[in-house]
């Protein structure tokens, strides 16, 4: 991967590559997750997405790009440790592909700094009333759409507890209330403010030379101001202090269960890959302690898994467990880390475990929306190690350190979603409702 | 002999070869200069496969629902009691498998080992080792993910929209069975429906990545076994032109109504060629009325009918063929109005030409870009030799649909008693 700098100061990452038939342009804007900001800012891409000054509407926008090929565009809102990502991304398909030499790099690049830079604003020069007032129904009707989705929702209130108190737990859409609130006024400050103190990252994988590539961006970006931009320290909680459970009640048919743990490392920790590989083996695969025991042995579930927030120091175990079989469930889970901690496993399972983190890094290359994710997160993080780095330390953990790795993490909260508990037995219930 | 044929397209710039194992086997080699190897093992055999027999038997036999499925959870176990998965794993390769309506796939990506890793995939899949007691243990794990599916209200909602348009009980109970279907499933049973569609002459093996004709052949003749072909004979009751019912509802905790149109298409039972035709064309059609750029979606989307997008598809199989069209509203009714006036409007005015050639292009570039992971090729090249039918020939076919054919299709495909709504709405109060 090779780093510029475009006249305005801002960094354009190129991984220059032909194997693949399409290229994929980004550009992603790193701020602090804050109360006061995080649902402006999410409101503010649902909004420059309806329209920009030369394309006035969403139908103006999607012909042009179908008209690039099917240029696919997506916008960008996630979490990197405490920091929110927000951007656009681009993936069109290479010049050899297009039978009537339209220029689609050019046009997508364009239309990237169109959506950013020029957006469709009223006389006053303010967001379009009409515009924020859609949007903002809009972006409510998702927030009260969370639910539907059972699994993703209790993974996400166990955060929401778990986290209380740190900029990570705040929802990135904000709530209801939040949204409800904003004003064109405070839209239009907040994006002037957003484009002066973000971190700006471009992305580009693909076969364009950089001596076309470079030109094109600067002249689709020439407008983006000055901008002087703020370090963000992500702060890791390196240990849980004493288990919280929670218990809620939902109309389901399955309980789900999530335990959220502190796994005890951050990301640009040197020995970071011990963790990788302990979650690996403990509940990262069919292989897994986990998947094993708790549902291969024990069939209590169809699902049970851990995965990691590595840039927040997290880990979570998840699974969709009958109600009367939670504490069985929890009871094996906890047990089979006991047994890792106690290093009971055997040196195939840490190979398995070693040769699947080798073979999803390897594949890393494979992908340009998975190279474009892992590169700009370590970036952020400060972290340099390569994919092809990681394949090699991942080949170096030990049995101990995977023991040690283990050791070091610590239960924080337990999430339970159930379905109505029946009448006659009052509940455990420890209702915890904001 | 394995006999081999080369497929080229210039355009596309891909090549691959389609071998005819001696075992019965189809096999697809697609080289791809990528660093994951990809390989899947298919049956022609899903969850609307309950009567059967192989030429020769004298009866059908009739089994539960959700054997299907239940067999590529079971196939898994091997008679030395290490899983495959675990074999899998020590390869460093990732397994996984799925079953569909008419489909049970075996699959694995891998990054080395994938000699091994082939192997393994040939041999399990074509030695089944079933047990009572491994067989009661899967019916806990099936429950649960049978449960997992009752909270997803997507999922609900499309088996509701295929009881809606659809009076064949195969096509629209779940791919899992029920809880109580799958009680009923015996190892024998199992066994049972393995010798009939666990057949090389029933499957397909496609290969993706950068590996040599050579060495797939050299594993494959290795570890298939050679069996005499046999005739499969499925019995599937005629499916009526007519829709079952043209709504219906269900009550579950979501923010706001979902809902999922379809509209059925019964020209389904068409040559594999006709039917490919059909498909470019009905796709090239739902872009031009339903995508993004065009008037009905932006119309609903900016007077708040449509909250978020308008999911669209067109879904051929062996014996019916639907549109579906999927969003969130406050009221599904009036989008589901709109949704017939457009096309009413349109089938009275005609379509745009400029739009036809706007959204051929489209589909166009969606096809170029499935060739950018193995993964998607191979899994393509699969839904296309399955339907009989050569991948890479449906660049032109698209090429060649015309702005007349497409024009045609709407009128006679999209009448008004062909549609089915299935909505999920949020559980009332009280």
């Amino acid at each position: 991967m090779k780093r510029y700098e475009l006249a305005n100061g801002a960094a354009v990452n190129v991984i220059e590559t032909d194997r693949f038939k399409s290229s994929l342009l980004s550009i992603n804007l790193a701020v602090p997750i804050k109360a006061e900001t995080a649902a402006l800012n999410t409101l503010l891409f649902c909004v420059l997405k309806q329209g920009s000054a030369n394309y006035p509407s969403q139908a103006a926008i999607n012909t042009r790009l179908d008209d690039l090929y099917a240029a696919e565009l997506s916008t960008r809102n996630y979490k990197r440790g405490d920091m929110q990502i927000l951007g656009f991304a681009v993936d069109f398909l290479d010049n050899c592909y297009i039978p009537d030499g339209t220029d689609v790099l050019g046009g997508s690049a364009d239309m990237l700094g169109e959506l950013l830079l020029h957006p469709l604003l009223d006389e006053s020069g303010c967001f379009r009333a009409d515009l924020v007032a859609r949007e903002k129904t809009m972006l409510c009707d998702a927030i009260r759409a969370q639910i539907n989705n059972k699994r993703a929702y209790a993974q996400r209130r166990c955060i929401e507890e778990m986290c209380r108190g740190e900029r990570f737990a705040l929802p990135l859409t904000g709530t209801v209330e939040e949204v409800d609130a904003i004003t064109p006024k405070m839209l239009t400050d907040r994006y002037y403010a957003l484009l002066r103190t973000a971190r700006v990252e471009f992305f580009f994988i693909g076969s364009t030379p950089t001596d076309v590539l470079l030109p094109r961006l600067e002249h689709a970006f020439a407008a983006y101001p000055a901008h002087s931009v703020a370090e963000v320290q992500t702060q890791v909680v390196r240990r849980a202090e004493l288990v919280r459970e929670i218990t809620e009640e939902q109309d389901v048919a399955q309980g789900k269960l999530v335990m959220g743990f502190r796994s005890g490392y951050a990301v640009a920790d040197p020995d970071y890959l011990h963790f990788m590989v302990f979650c690996e083996l403990f509940g990262g695969s069919a292989a897994s302690k986990l998947f094993l025991n708790v549902r291969e042995k024990l069939s209590l579930c169809y699902y049970c898994s851990a995965d990691m927030d590595s840039y927040k120091g997290l880990m979570f175990v998840s699974s969709g467990v009958a109600a009367e079989n939670r504490d069985r469930a929890y009871e094996e889970i906890m047990r089979q880390l006991e047994a890792v901690r106690g290093g009971d496993f055997t040196e195939q399972d840490l190979s398995n475990a070693v040769r699947g983190l080798q073979s999803a890094y390897r594949q890393l290359g494979d992908s340009p929306g998975a190279l474009e994710s892992y590169s700009l997160g370590r970036m952020l993080f400060g972290v340099n190690l390569t994919a092809e780095d990681m394949v090699r330390g991942f080949g170096k953990v030990t049995a101990d350190d995977v023991i040690a790795a283990a050791r070091r993490v610590s239960l924080d909260t337990v999430y339970f979603m159930r379905g109505p508990a029946c009448g006659a037995c009052p509940d455990d219930e420890e209702d915890d409702d904001e | 002999m394995s006999e081999c044929t080369v497929f080229r397209s210039a355009s596309l710039r891909e090549t691959y070869t389609k071998i005819k194992h001696k075992s019965g086997l189809d096999i697809y080699v697609f080289p791809k200069k990528l660093t994951t190897t990809y390989a899947i093992f298919a049956t022609r055999y899903g969850s609307v496969d309950t009567r059967f027999k192989l030429a020769g038997d004298a009866d059908f036999s009739e089994v539960p629902d959700g054997v299907a499925h239940f067999l590529e959870h079971k196939m898994f176990d091997n008679e030395d009691g290490v899983d495959s998965f675990a074999r899998f794993s020590a390869y460093g390769a990732d397994a996984n498998a799925y079953t569909s309506h008419h489909r049970t796939a075996y699959l694995f990506s891998c990054t080395e080992n994938f000699s091994e890793s082939l192997a393994e995939l040939l041999t399990y899949v074509t030695h089944p080792y079933f047990t009572p007691e491994s067989v009661a243990k899967e019916q806990g794990i099936i429950g649960q993910e049978i449960r997992m599916g009752d909270d997803n209200p997507a999922h609900r909602r499309y088996y509701n929209l295929l009881r809606a348009l659809f009076h064949g009980k195969q096509i629209y109970t779940n791919i899992c069975g029920t809880v109580e279907s799958i009680a009923q499933i015996t190892d024998q049973i199992l066994y049972d429906c393995c010798r009939v569609f666990y057949h090389p002459c029933n499957m397909a093996l496609v290969v993706c990545g950068d590996v040599t004709v050579e060495e797939v052949l050299t594993i494959a003749d290795q570890h298939l076994p050679m069996r005499e072909p046999v005739e499969i004979i499925r019995e599937y009751p005629p499916e009526p032109e007519s829709v079952y019912m043209p709504k219906i509802t269900a009550e579950m905790s979501v923010a706001q109504p979902m809902f999922s149109i379809g509209i059925k298409d019964p020209c389904a039972n068409h040559e594999p060629a006709d039917r490919l035709r059909r498909e470019a064309a009905f796709s090239i059609l739902c872009e031009m009325l339903f995508n993004k750029s065009g008037d009905l979606y932006n119309t609903l989307y900016r007077e708040g009918l449509l909250l978020g997008g308008l999911g669209y598809g067109y879904e051929s199989n062996p014996g019916y063929a639907y549109v579906s069209l999927n969003g969130n509203s406050h009221d599904p009714d009036a989008v589901l109005a709109r949704i017939k006036a457009a096309i009413a409007d349109a089938q009275q005015n005609g379509l745009s030409a400029t739009a036809f050639a706007r959204c051929k292009r489209v589909m166009y570039a969606e096809f170029v870009r499935d060739f950018d992971s193995t993964a998607d090729i191979a899994d393509m090249m699969l839904d296309f030799v399955f339907a009989d039918v050569e991948p890479l020939s449906y660049a032109e076919v698209l090429d060649s649909i015309t702005f007349a054919e497409v024009e045609a299709l709407l009128k006679e495909a999209f009448c008004p008693e062909r549609f089915a709504m299935s909505v999920i709405n949020p559980i009332k109060e009280g």
